[in-house]
């Protein structure tokens, strides 16, 4: 079976045209999977200034009662997982959820790490760096971003207490709730799955028709006439319309007639032989 | 018998016996590309455990290693790759080369995963890098197959032709005389 023309024909296009459109399709989803995340991230990081920018005159006036409610409310909004503001020194400080006001966070664990690795805290982190995706306490898949705080000319000169060498005062935390995000994915990777099916059934299918069509059912009659001297009904229809394989049934066909021919004139020669041998005797 | 019979039967029996030696050769070839595909899905395994496996690298590590190119860029290349590879092999079959698996396939495969693995984005492209190996590999394990079959079917032909000159009784199947 693995022998015939056929699976030889339809085995390698087969396999070729299926791997690469799986490989295209796997590589375009994973791309498209990166920019959408990238897009969510860029999203969080323009609501995490939004926060900053909203809370700013609050924190210039040190009007804390202000500054926790700004923080609630936005916190209670639709795909909000957490809203948290640190100090510097990583206490937090407000937060969407009041438990966990006061409460000091761990530098090492990512998110903060990305600044905390070395010695002295960076004062700057790439847009990247500043995001992350984690699992959180109640199996949310969460994607966070970190938003500096820095010190101005404002804060240090005009009010409180922040001397000019602190550069960060705080940081903003906001996490998202990826559901939505994940429903997408998913949504367009069953999409992806029904078009590369439906891509591979019509191409390898119409390359099997094909091939079937104009090349393996003349074979198969080819096959079967050649197995036998006699002109059968399959010859004949094998005559025209079947291009090269036509013409090799012709060519076929007229060499068995030859050949019969020649039999005959064999026979009927040894026939008269005999003949005359008899008739000279 | 006489002494140039002798000889001539010699010749045949050794003749045979290369024959045999040949299909024998040929039946362990058509089962290389089989250990290409097991060798690269061995490959494969820890690499998908990687996040499990393999520590985190360090950040000196990154540093000293540079800023890793795009996972787009890379996405891109093995697309690329992909293409040509099969194109090739294609091309191998079409001309009935028969230029063994190259295990060198596997080598750039693993390349692949790396750079994946250094840009941060192997999870998420694991599984586009193992069917393009597996792509490949099969399509050379296949070409490799059907050409050592087609020419054992012709070893087993030429031996079942020499066995009944031989008078002996033939090893090849009735099919192939």
């Amino acid at each position: 079976m693995f022998q015939s023309i056929a699976t030889r024909s339809i085995v390698p296009v087969g396999l070729a045209v299926t791997g690469f459109v799986a490989i295209c399709c796997l590589s375009l989803y994973a791309i498209m999977k990166q920019d959408m995340i990238d897009d969510a991230a860029q999203n969080g990081r323009n609501i995490a200034n939004t926060v900053v920018l909203s809370t700013r005159y609050a924190m210039l006036h040190n009007d804390r009662q202000h500054l926790g409610n700004i923080i609630a409310n936005i916190g209670q909004h639709q795909g909000v997982e957490h809203l948290r503001v640190f100090n510097h020194d990583g206490f937090i400080t407000f937060s969407r959820n009041q438990s966990e006001i006061g409460r000091q966070v761990n530098k090492k664990v990512e998110g903060c790490s990305g600044c905390h690795s070395g010695s002295m805290p960076a004062e700057q982190l790439a847009a990247e760096k500043q995001t992350r995706r984690f699992k959180n306490e109640r199996g949310v898949l969460v994607l966070a971003m970190s938003q500096p705080i820095y010190n101005e000319d404002s804060c240090s000169v005009s009010c409180h207490y922040h001397p000019v060498n602190h550069k960060v005062l705080g940081m903003l935390d906001i996490g998202l709730d990826q559901g939505p995000l994940q429903n997408s994915l998913a949504l367009m990777r069953y999409r992806m799955i029904v078009f590369t099916l439906m891509t591979l059934v019509l191409t390898v299918g119409g390359v099997a028709a094909l091939l079937n069509r104009s090349f393996f059912i003349p074979l198969k009659k080819l096959v079967a006439v050649t197995s036998t001297d006699e002109t059968t009904e399959a010859e004949r229809q094998l005559e025209s319309g079947y291009g090269e394989l036509s013409l090799l049934a012709r060519n076929y066909h007229s060499l068995i007639v030859r050949l019969n021919d020649t039999r005959e004139a064999l026979t009927r020669c040894r026939s008269c032989n005999k003949e005359k041998d008899g008739g000279g005797s | 018998m006489t002494t140039t019979e002798a000889d001539s039967a010699q010749t045949q029996e050794e003749q045979r016996i290369a024959l045999l030696v040949s299909i024998r050769r040929l039946h362990s070839r058509s089962h290389q590309g089989l250990w290409a595909i097991a060798a690269f899905a061995c490959t494969s395994v820890p690499i998908m455990l990687s996040d499990r496996i393999f520590p985190p690298l360090a950040p000196g590590i990154k540093k000293m290693l540079g800023t890793p190119p795009s996972s787009n860029m890379i996405s891109a290349l093995l697309v690329v790759y992909a293409f040509s590879a099969i194109l090739l092999v294609l091309g191998r079959i079409t001309n009935g080369s028969p230029k063994m698996v190259s295990f060198s396939h596997i080598g750039y495969l693993i390349c692949f995963y790396a750079f994946y693995y250094f840009s941060g984005v192997l999870p998420e492209n694991f599984w586009a890098v193992l069917a393009t190996g597996m792509t490949i590999l099969s399509l050379e394990s296949y070409h490799i197959w059907s050409l050592s079959m087609a020419k054992i079917k012709e070893e087993e032909e030429t031996l079942a032709i020499l066995e009944r000159r031989m008078g002996m009784k033939s090893h090849v199947p009735e099919s192939m005389r």
